[in-house]
C-alpha cells in the first residue's frame, strides 16, 4: 500500500510554520513575565529556558520549511550541504535544554531562598519597625509621667530614661552607669537594690540624691522591655516638696499641742494672778505713804504684773488671746510705728521700707499686728549684732492653689504680704524647725522669753493668717506675713481716754464666779470702793439669788465659764426678766468655749484676767454709766 | 551565594556560547563528526531533552508543584516526551528504511511504500508536528496563564 506523501510535507510546513509563531509567542510571555520582575531569577531562568525551546523550535522549524522549499525547487544538493547544520543546532538545543531543565528544581530553591531571605528581611524590618514603634509609643507614655523613669541592664548601663529624668538628672546618658548618674559614685553601690529584682524583690526606699539635693523615693521593678530583654525599671519620685509640707505640718501640729497646754496653763494662772494683783491692790491701799510694806507690796505687785505679760503672751501664742478687731491700713500701721522701730533698732542698723502704693485693709487688733512687727523687727535685730540692713515691704498678692501647696496653712484668695528681711547670721534648717516653739531661744539667759516668734505665731493664725519663714545661714532671714485683704467698708476705731478711777456708789453687784481666790478678791476690791456685792459660785446660785433680789441687782459681773452653763446664759436669762441689767462679762482665756464670738456679736462689755483695780473699777463704772438699751 | 548580576551572566554565556558554536562552521572543528556520529549525537540530543523533561516532572510532582500554569506545562512536557520518543524512534527506524520505499515523480517524494506496521509507525513519524504544535501550545498557555496569574501558582 502507499500512502499520499503530501499530508507529511503539508504537515510539516503548516506545523513549523506554526511553530515558528509559537515560538515566538512564548518568548514573548516569558519576556513579559521576565520584565514584570527583573531581580526574580527564576523568571530570568524560565526566560533562558522557554529562550533555548524556542530556539530550537525556530531553528527546526525554519529548517523543515527551507528543507521542504529546497526540495521542490529541486536543490536536494544544498539541502544535503546545509541540512547537518540544522541537525546539529537541533542537538545543540537538545543539550542546552537539558541543562536548563535538570537546573529547573535547583534555580527554584535558589530562588525560594532569595523569596524567603526577601521575607526574612522584611519580617526582620517589620518587627524592627515595631520595636521602634513600640519604644515611641512607651517613651511618648513615660514622658507624659511626672515621675522620674529610668531602666539599667545587669551591667547597670542605663539603656532608658524618660523627659523628667532628664530634667531631674541633666547629665544622664544613655550607656551611662546608673550609679554614676545618680550617686556619682565610680563603682555599683554595695547595697545595690537591683540586685534583689533578680529574685523577684520589687523595692521602694526613700533616700537623698546628693547630686541633686532632692530627697527621693525610688521604686524598682524587673520587667521585660520592647527588645524582650529582662532589664531593671526605676521610678524616682521627686518627695522633697511632700517632705516639706510634712515636716511643716507635724511643726504646726506641735506648735498646736504646746499652744493648747500653754493656753491652759495660762488661765489658771490668770485666776492666781487676779488674786495676786487684787490683793495687791487691796493692801496697798490700805497702807500709808511711810509704811515700810509698801515697797514689799510693789515689788509682789510688779512682779504679778510681769507675770501677767509672760500669761498674755502664752494666750496669744495658743490664739487664745482675743483682741478687739478693728480695720486697719497696714501702710498706716507700719508707718506709725516707723519711729519707734527705728529706736528699736539701734544706730547700726538701717531699715529699708518699701510699702505698696495701694491702701490695704486688714480686720486685725491693731495691738497685736503692731506686736507681730514689733516681734519680728527686733528678731531681726538681733540677728545682726554687727549691724546691717532690715527691709521691711507690703504689697496686696493673690494665693492660688499652687501657693497653697507650699505651706499647710495657706488658703487661696487676696491677702496683705507683710515682708521683713535681714541680713543676718540666719538659721540652719533644725533651727527653723523650733524658732516658733514657746520659750525656744539661741539668746543668753534673761535676754529673751523665747515667747517672741510664738507670740507672732500665735496673732497670725488667729487672724487667718499664716507665716512663711526661709532662711540660710549666713545670708539672713526672710518671714512673709500673710494677712487676708478685707474687702468689707472701713469703721474708724476710736480709743477712748483715760480718767481718774471712778468708785461705787453703793450699786449692787452681782458677782459670779467659780474660782473662790478670784471673787474673794473681786469682792474686796469692789466692796472697798463703793459697791456692794452679792455673789454666786453657780449659775444656779446666781438664778436663785436674782429672783429673790431682781430688782435691787444694778450689774450682773460674771465669769464666762462656769461649772454648769456660761456667763452668756445668765444674761440671756436675766435680761428676759430685766432688759436693762446691765452686764459685765469677765474670763482668763477666750476660746470656743468662751463663746467669744457670741460676746462680739451681743457687744457685751469685756474685761480680761487678771485685771488690776484700777482697770476693774474703770469697767464696772463705764457699764454702769452707759445708757440703758 | 552567586550575585544576581554573575548568575544572569553564566546563563547567558550557557545559552549563547552553544548557539553561537551551533551555527558555526565545521572548518573551525578539530575533527570531523560525520555519518553516524551526528545521527547519534542528535539521537542523544533527544534522550537528554525528554531526560530532563522527565526529571522536571517527577520533580514537580514529588514536590507537589500546583496551579493553573504548572498544570498546563506538565502537559506540555509529556507531549514533548511524547515528541521525543517520536522523533527518536522515526530517526532510528529511517536507518532502516531503503530509498525505494518512497514513490518519487520528478525527483520528488509523493507516496510512502508501507508494507509492515514499521512502516506505518515511520510514516506517522513524519507528521511528528502533530504532537509538537499541541506541545508547545501548551506551553505558551503555561506561560500566559505564569504571566497573567503571578503568583498563583505554588512551584
Amino acid at each position: 500500500m502507499i500512502l499520499p506523501w503530501w499530508p507529511v510535507v503539508w504537515v510539516d510546513i503548516v506545523g513549523s510554520a506554526l511553530s515558528l509563531l509559537i515560538g515566538f509567542w512564548c518568548i514573548g510571555y516569558s519576556w513579559s513575565w521576565y520584565r514584570e520582575q527583573e531581580d526574580d531569577a527564576f523568571r530570568h531562568y524560565l526566560l533562558l529556558l522557554t529562550i533555548s525551546i524556542a530556539t530550537f523550535t525556530i531553528s527546526r522549524s525554519f529548517g523543515h520549511i527551507v528543507k521542504q522549499f529546497l526540495l521542490h525547487t529541486d536543490q536536494r544538493e544544498v539541502w544535503s550541504a546545509i541540512s547537518p547544520f540544522s541537525g546539529a543546532a537541533n542537538t545543540a538545543t537538545f543539550i542546552l535544554i537539558f541543562a536548563f531543565g535538570i537546573y529547573f528544581d535547583r534555580i527554584r530553591k535558589i530562588k525560594d531562598q532569595a523569596d524567603n531571605d526577601a521575607v526574612a528581611v522584611a519580617m526582620a524590618r517589620t518587627a524592627a519597625d515595631a520595636a521602634l514603634e513600640s519604644e515611641v509609643r512607651i517613651r511618648s507614655i513615660f514622658d507624659g509621667v511626672e515621675d522620674a523613669i529610668y531602666l539599667v541592664d545587669d551591667d547597670y548601663k542605663v539603656l532608658f530614661f524618660n523627659r523628667k529624668m532628664k530634667e531631674l538628672l541633666p547629665g544622664i546618658s544613655i550607656e551611662q552607669k546608673c550609679y554614676e548618674a545618680l550617686f556619682n559614685r565610680e563603682a555599683p553601690c554595695d547595697d545595690c537594690r537591683f540586685h534583689g529584682l533578680h529574685s523577684g524583690e520589687n523595692f521602694s526606699y526613700e533616700t537623698e540624691l546628693e547630686l541633686i539635693s532632692k530627697k527621693v523615693n525610688i521604686t524598682g521593678i524587673r520587667l521585660t522591655w520592647v527588645d524582650q530583654r529582662e532589664v531593671n525599671l526605676a521610678v524616682i519620685r521627686d518627695i522633697t516638696e511632700q517632705k516639706r509640707l510634712e515636716e511643716q505640718f507635724l511643726q504646726s501640729q506641735k506648735l498646736e499641742a504646746v499652744g493648747t497646754l500653754a493656753g491652759g496653763i495660762a488661765h489658771d494662772f490668770n485666776n492666781l494672778l487676779t488674786a495676786i494683783i487684787g490683793y495687791s491692790d487691796i493692801i496697798m491701799i490700805g497702807l500709808d505713804d511711810q509704811n515700810a510694806m509698801r515697797d514689799d507690796v510693789g515689788e509682789i505687785r510688779r512682779a504679778a504684773g510681769r507675770a501677767a505679760v509672760l500669761v498674755r503672751q502664752l494666750l496669744a501664742f495658743s490664739r487664745k488671746q482675743k483682741g478687739v478687731l478693728a480695720v486697719i491700713e497696714v501702710n498706716q500701721l507700719i508707718g506709725n510705728m516707723q519711729k519707734m522701730l527705728d529706736r528699736l533698732i539701734g544706730e547700726d542698723i538701717s531699715m529699708d521700707i518699701q510699702l505698696a502704693t495701694d491702701k490695704l485693709l486688714v480686720r486685725v487688733d491693731p495691738g497685736q499686728i503692731e506686736q507681730v512687727a514689733v516681734n519680728l523687727v527686733v528678731n531681726s535685730r538681733d540677728a545682726m549684732p554687727d549691724g546691717g540692713n532690715i527691709f521691711i515691704s507690703t504689697e496686696e498678692v493673690v494665693v492660688d492653689a499652687q501657693l497653697c501647696l507650699r505651706h499647710p496653712g495657706a488658703k487661696p484668695g487676696r491677702f496683705v504680704l507683710m515682708t521683713i528681711r535681714d541680713e543676718g547670721v540666719g538659721m540652719d534648717k533644725e533651727l527653723v524647725s523650733k524658732v516658733f516653739e514657746p520659750f525656744y531661744t539661741t539668746k543668753e539667759v534673761g535676754k529673751g522669753s523665747g515667747l517672741g516668734l510664738a507670740v507672732v505665731y500665735g496673732i497670725i493664725e488667729q487672724h487667718n493668717g499664716w507665716i512663711e519663714l526661709s532662711s540660710e545661714v549666713g545670708k539672713g532671714t526672710e518671714f512673709k506675713v500673710y494677712l487676708p485683704l478685707y474687702d468689707g467698708v472701713e469703721k474708724a476705731k476710736t480709743r477712748k481716754e483715760k480718767g481718774d478711777i471712778p468708785l461705787g456708789a453703793g450699786e449692787r453687784i452681782l458677782l459670779v464666779e467659780d474660782q473662790p481666790e478670784v471673787m474673794k478678791v473681786a469682792v474686796s476690791m469692789l466692796e472697798q470702793n463703793g459697791y456692794k456685792v452679792v455673789t454666786a459660785a453657780s449659775l444656779a446660785e446666781a438664778e436663785e439669788v436674782f429672783a429673790r433680789e431682781k430688782d435691787s441687782i444694778d450689774l450682773l459681773f460674771s465669769d464666762i465659764v462656769l461649772p454648769d452653763g456660761s456667763g452668756i446664759m445668765l444674761e440671756e436669762r436675766f435680761r428676759a426678766l430685766r432688759p436693762d441689767l446691765p452686764v459685765l462679762m469677765s474670763s482668763g482665756y477666750a476660746d470656743d468655749k468662751m463663746q467669744w464670738s457670741l460676746i462680739q456679736k451681743r457687744n457685751l462689755p469685756f474685761l480680761q484676767k487678771p485685771y488690776t483695780l484700777e482697770a476693774l473699777l474703770r469697767s464696772v463704772s463705764q457699764v454702769l454709766s452707759s445708757p440703758k438699751d | 551565594m552567586l550575585s544576581r548580576k554573575h548568575f544572569n551572566l553564566i546563563l547567558s554565556i550557557i545559552v549563547l556560547v552553544p548557539l553561537f558554536l551551533s551555527w558555526a562552521d565545521p572548518a573551525y572543528a578539530v575533527q570531523a563528526h560525520g555519518g553516524k556520529e551526528g545521527l547519534i549525537s542528535h539521537q542523544l540530543g533527544h534522550i537528554l531533552f525528554a531526560g530532563c523533561m522527565l526529571f522536571l516532572l517527577v520533580t514537580g510532582s514529588v514536590n507537589r508543584w500546583s496551579g493553573g500554569g504548572w498544570d498546563r506545562f506538565k502537559c506540555f512536557i509529556r507531549l514533548i516526551i511524547f515528541w521525543n520518543i517520536l522523533t527518536f524512534s522515526g530517526h532510528w527506524l529511517r536507518t532502516g528504511i531503503l530509498d525505494d520505499k518512497f514513490v518519487k515523480l520528478n525527483g520528488h517524494v509523493v507516496g510512502f511504500r508501507v508494507e509492515s506496521l514499521l512502516d506505518v509507525y515511520y510514516y506517522c513519524a513524519n507528521l511528528d508536528h502533530l504532537i509538537l504544535l499541541p506541545a508547545l501550545l501548551c506551553l505558551s498557555v503555561s506561560l500566559r496563564k505564569w504571566v497573567t496569574s503571578d503568583g498563583e501558582d505554588k512551584l
